[in-house]
């Protein structure tokens, strides 16, 4: 019944959000969008039936955009709303522990992505923000209930520099874009109460000097209102009451990026850190460049390393973790207005302690060392053609070994195969893609015997369509099938329908 | 194993790299094509001969002709679809004897001088219709009223058109030039002041010619190649230069997880992904949530359970293979380290390399099991422990402490 009033109250506002602005002759935007996405996943070839798993995740979002709701000012209200249920067998976070898999998902979801009132450019000074929004800044994105007021301090052309605070409350597990999206959190329970569950507050600042010079820092910290009732504490009566009540620090982060623009040789060059304050350690780095003398030419190269971030409440801050290093560097080439070749090439480094330790147990037998690589690289191409009437292209890439080790994470080669064939001017398109890829687990038994896995080889195919039907109604299906996999027999069926007017 | 040849992929690299940066300087291309759409111009005419002056000194001809003697509107032109192509009316104040009138129009091979479908010289013709000439309308703001107004000179713009024969869209000026010329005299800057702008004030960037991207100008956030992979550097550190095109609900469309798309998820994604994933997880995370997108799937498909190690009753390997322990990874003790004290610890060279892939299954209660206080799993704090003492953690949110660690005990603290 809350679910429907809720849902009620939402489409009232959605509606008042589009009626407003149109009496008075402004733009409205109306997104909608139903996503059916089904598998059938046949776990085990030819064997019982009660290795078939169906998902049937059934998605409904609804958008709607007021712009210009006051007349001569740029007053916009936005909302955003997701519905989402799964039809399939399920499984869900707060499926009770030991009840094994129930025959259908229970989930049932009406999910408010953002509401919001926002004022830009006010007294040629301000920007205001009102409701559940996104921040995009060094922080990656975080969503939250509350205010958020951004001064442009500086503005000459394209030089400026704005500031903006915000505060509110922060958006909480399963709601997209909450800053949780980036946390592999180790645990799901939430028992902040109520609505007031905890604050996030920040801001950032951004400057862009001589067109060609940006530089941007970021800061948040959130806290939680602590209950005690979490499950690690079940039974620790002392452990939940020294918990109870207190107001926990979930994260707290900074973050900033450089970029420079050397215009007369068309190079960009940038770099961004975020930095874990909570622990102490760097949570992500990135530096990288672009060169691109034309359009259809461009050639990048980036580093990155990251370390993963949890919730604050997660023992998996306190474990002896290490980052990974990444570095890629690719080319894409538009030789002409029909052809593209793409060329890249990664190597990635993974860092820990030993392999080992190597111990001796009391018969004197010593243990060994893992025997994958700490180390894995691979290089892509791709090269596509693109006539009035048809694509046509094929794409390779690897993450493979340097030598008798498993590449960390495993091997793989996968070869694609592409085609779409347009009619009616492009409105209608179907297209066709096969795959190959072959692979080799590095988790398997007695890899420490020295035992490899067999090569194995998966090919799937898939046919799809998409159709304008009118200039603001498209549809897309696609149906892909598992011909030779773990998961051989296994279908995968997609279908959205959108309105975008 | 077979051994890969790193060595020789670096070289063709190396090599594609290099023919593609030399190919590059010599194959510069004009504005933007679906700013300006490609053109059909069958027509031969010499913007040079026309507008050169007679030298006698240098042996050179020419009619010294202005833009417009013959683009005679051009100067009131507001808008940017005003093509003021010169037509039959113009050329014939000049060329009436290859034009002729309607009750006597010139023969045909007088068409051809100009009209090059007609051209006889080049061929048979076929057709006594001249092909039409196709110059779609451009997809942009431009008064050429206002730019002469403020006295800027036809080749400040045009300027390789008095060396050529014929004009064609790609003798319309880069946006570097505009903005470049813009800048000099003081004019906004602002994209809307030359692009065409949806109701929500933010540029359009759809047109029957293709999508509009940024071009060379706007070289931080060049869409080309792999920038699917890439655009989260721009997008976090200039928000206010992607809200100029895009609006929230499209970073939802890809971001919301629903669509499996599949420039990311290619190939047989069920029995491969995890192969992905434990190489380069910051992509997943960018629209799925660890651990429950992962948990719900891993759970419902019976790779893992979330109870306790011992409940692999639960738990059904997508592998079928009768002769392996039921799991994604060796289930045996070289796997824990546990059993007959060898301490292997295969789990934790993972979990200081990659936790994430850990957490893809398992949740906290279940290394609780054996890393609490005591616990047969020992120390995870790494070699110097120490160090988490007085940390921000331990200060303002000593929960995650607390799950291990006694509230009476204050030698964790």
């Amino acid at each position: 019944m809350r679910r429907a009033a809720g849902a009620v109250g939402w489409a009232a506002f959605a509606l008042l959000v589009v009626s407003a602005p149109a009496a008075f002759g402004q733009g409205v935007n109306l997104t909608a969008r139903n996503v059916y996405h089904a598998y059938e996943l046949q776990l085990d070839p030819g064997g019982n039936r009660d290795r078939i798993r169906d998902i049937n995740r059934f998605y409904q979002t609804l958008e709607a955009s007021g712009w210009g709701l006051v007349p001569g000012q740029r007053v916009n209200a936005v909302l955003s709303m997701r519905y989402r249920t799964d039809f399939g067998t399920g499984f869900n976070r707060d499926t009770p522990n030991g009840r094994g898999i129930p025959a259908v998902d229970d989930r049932n979801d009406l999910q408010m992505l953002y509401a919001y009132v926002e004022w830009t450019d006010a007294f040629d000074l301000l920007d205001l923000r009102l409701g559940r929004q996104v921040r995009i800044d060094d922080l990656a994105w975080a969503s939250f209930d509350g205010v958020e007021v951004t001064g442009h301090l500086y503005k000459d052309g394209d030089d400026y520099l704005d500031v903006s605070l915000f505060a509110g409350v922060p958006v909480q597990i399963d709601v997209l874009f909450t800053s949780e999206t980036f946390l592999g959190d180790g645990i799901e329970v939430y028992d902040g109460s109520g609505f007031l569950s905890g604050l996030t507050f920040g801001g950032n600042t951004a400057l862009k000097l001589m067109s060609n010079f940006t530089a941007s820092a970021a800061y948040r910290q959130t806290v939680v209102f602590r209950d005690d009732a979490i499950e690690s504490f079940a039974g620790d009566d002392a452990a939940a009451a020294a918990s109870n009540g207190k107001i926990g620090l979930q994260e707290s982060l900074l973050g900033a990026s450089i970029g420079y623009t050397i215009r007369p040789i068309d190079v960009n060059l940038y770099g961004h850190f975020n930095w874990d304050l909570l622990i102490g350690s760097l949570e992500q780095a990135r530096a990288g460049g672009a060169y691109h003398p034309m359009r259809g030419f461009t050639v990048r190269a980036e580093y990155l390393r990251s370390r993963p971030r949890f919730a604050g409440d997660s023992i998996f801050n306190y474990f002896n973790l290490f980052a990974y290093d990444r570095a890629r560097t690719e080319a894409s080439w538009q030789i002409l207005e029909s052809l593209t070749l793409d060329a890249g090439y990664f190597f990635q480094k993974f860092n820990g302690g030993a392999k080992g330790p190597k111990s001796v147990d009391d018969a004197g037998n010593e243990g060994a060392e893992f025997p994958g690589s700490d180390a894995v690289h691979g290089p892509s191409a791709a090269i596509r053609y693109r006539h009035p009437r048809f694509t046509v292209g094929g794409s390779f890439e690897a993450s493979t070994n340097f030598g008798g080790d498993y590449a960390y994470g495993g091997n793989y080669r996968l070869l694609q195969l592409f085609g779409d064939v347009r009619f009616l001017g492009g409105r209608f398109v179907t297209d066709a893609r096969l795959s190959v890829t072959t692979f080799q687990n590095d988790w398997i038994e007695d890899i420490d015997n020295g035992v490899v896995d067999e090569v194995r080889t998966s090919l799937i195919g898939s046919i799809g369509a998409r159709a304008q039907i009118l200039d603001f109604l498209s549809w897309r299906v696609l149906l892909a099938r598992n011909i030779n996999s773990y998961v051989a027999g296994s279908y995968r069926v997609f279908s959205e329908l959108a309105v975008r007017y | 194993m077979r051994r890969s040849t790193p060595l020789l992929g670096l070289l063709v690299t190396a090599a594609v790299s290099l023919v593609t940066l030399t190919s590059a300087v010599f194959f510069e291309r004009g504005p933007d094509p679906v700013v300006f759409p490609p053109q059909q111009i069958p027509i031969y005419f010499p913007h040079n001969y026309h507008v050169r002056a007679p030298d006698e000194a240098k042996g050179t001809t020419g009619e010294g002709l202005s833009c417009t003697f013959c683009h005679e509107n051009i100067e009131e032109s507001a808008k940017s679809s005003d093509e003021d192509i010169p037509g039959h009316g113009t050329c014939d104040t000049c060329h009436d004897e290859w034009i002729g009138d309607e009750d006597e129009p010139a023969p045909i091979e007088k068409c051809g001088l100009c009209h090059t479908d007609l051209d006889a010289r080049k061929g048979t013709v076929t057709s006594s219709v001249a092909k039409r000439m196709i110059v779609p309308k451009p997809n942009i703001i431009f008064p050429h009223a206002a730019h002469t107004e403020a006295e800027v000179a036809c080749v400040e713009c045009h300027d390789r058109v008095p060396t050529k024969t014929v004009a064609t869209r790609d003798d319309y000026p880069t946006m570097d030039r505009c903005i470049a010329c813009h800048e000099d005299r003081g004019v906004s800057t602002a994209c809307t002041t030359c692009h065409l702008q949806t109701v929500s004030g933010r540029i359009q960037t759809k047109y029957s010619s293709g999508e509009l991207k940024p071009n060379r100008f706007h070289l931080a956030a060049i869409h080309e190649g792999d920038f699917l992979r890439t655009h989260a550097v721009p997008a976090q550190r200039d928000q206010k230069y992607c809200d100029n095109c895009h609006t929230k609900s499209e970073c939802l469309e890809c971001h919301d997880g629903i669509g499996r798309d599949v420039r990311y998820h290619p190939g047989d994604w069920i029995s491969t992904h995890y192969l992905r994933a434990r190489k380069d997880d910051m992509r997943c995370q960018s629209c799925h949530r660890f651990q429950t997108f992962c948990l719900n799937c891993h759970v419902r498909s019976g790779v893992a359970s979330v109870t306790t190690p011992d409940n692999v009753a639960q738990r059904r390997t997508i592998r079928g293979n009768g002769t392996i322990a039921p799991g994604p990874h060796p289930m045996g003790p070289e796997w824990t380290g546990v059993a007959g004290n060898l301490g292997q610890n295969f789990h934790g060279f993972h979990a200081q390399r990659n936790i994430r892939a850990c957490v893809s299954c398992h949740q906290e209660q279940y290394c609780l099991q054996c890393h609490t206080t005591g616990g047969l799993g020992g120390n995870p704090h790494g070699p110097n422990p120490q160090r988490l003492k007085g940390s921000t953690a331990s200060k303002r949110n000593a929960r995650a402490c607390l799950k291990c660690h006694d509230p009476a005990d204050n030698s964790w603290r």
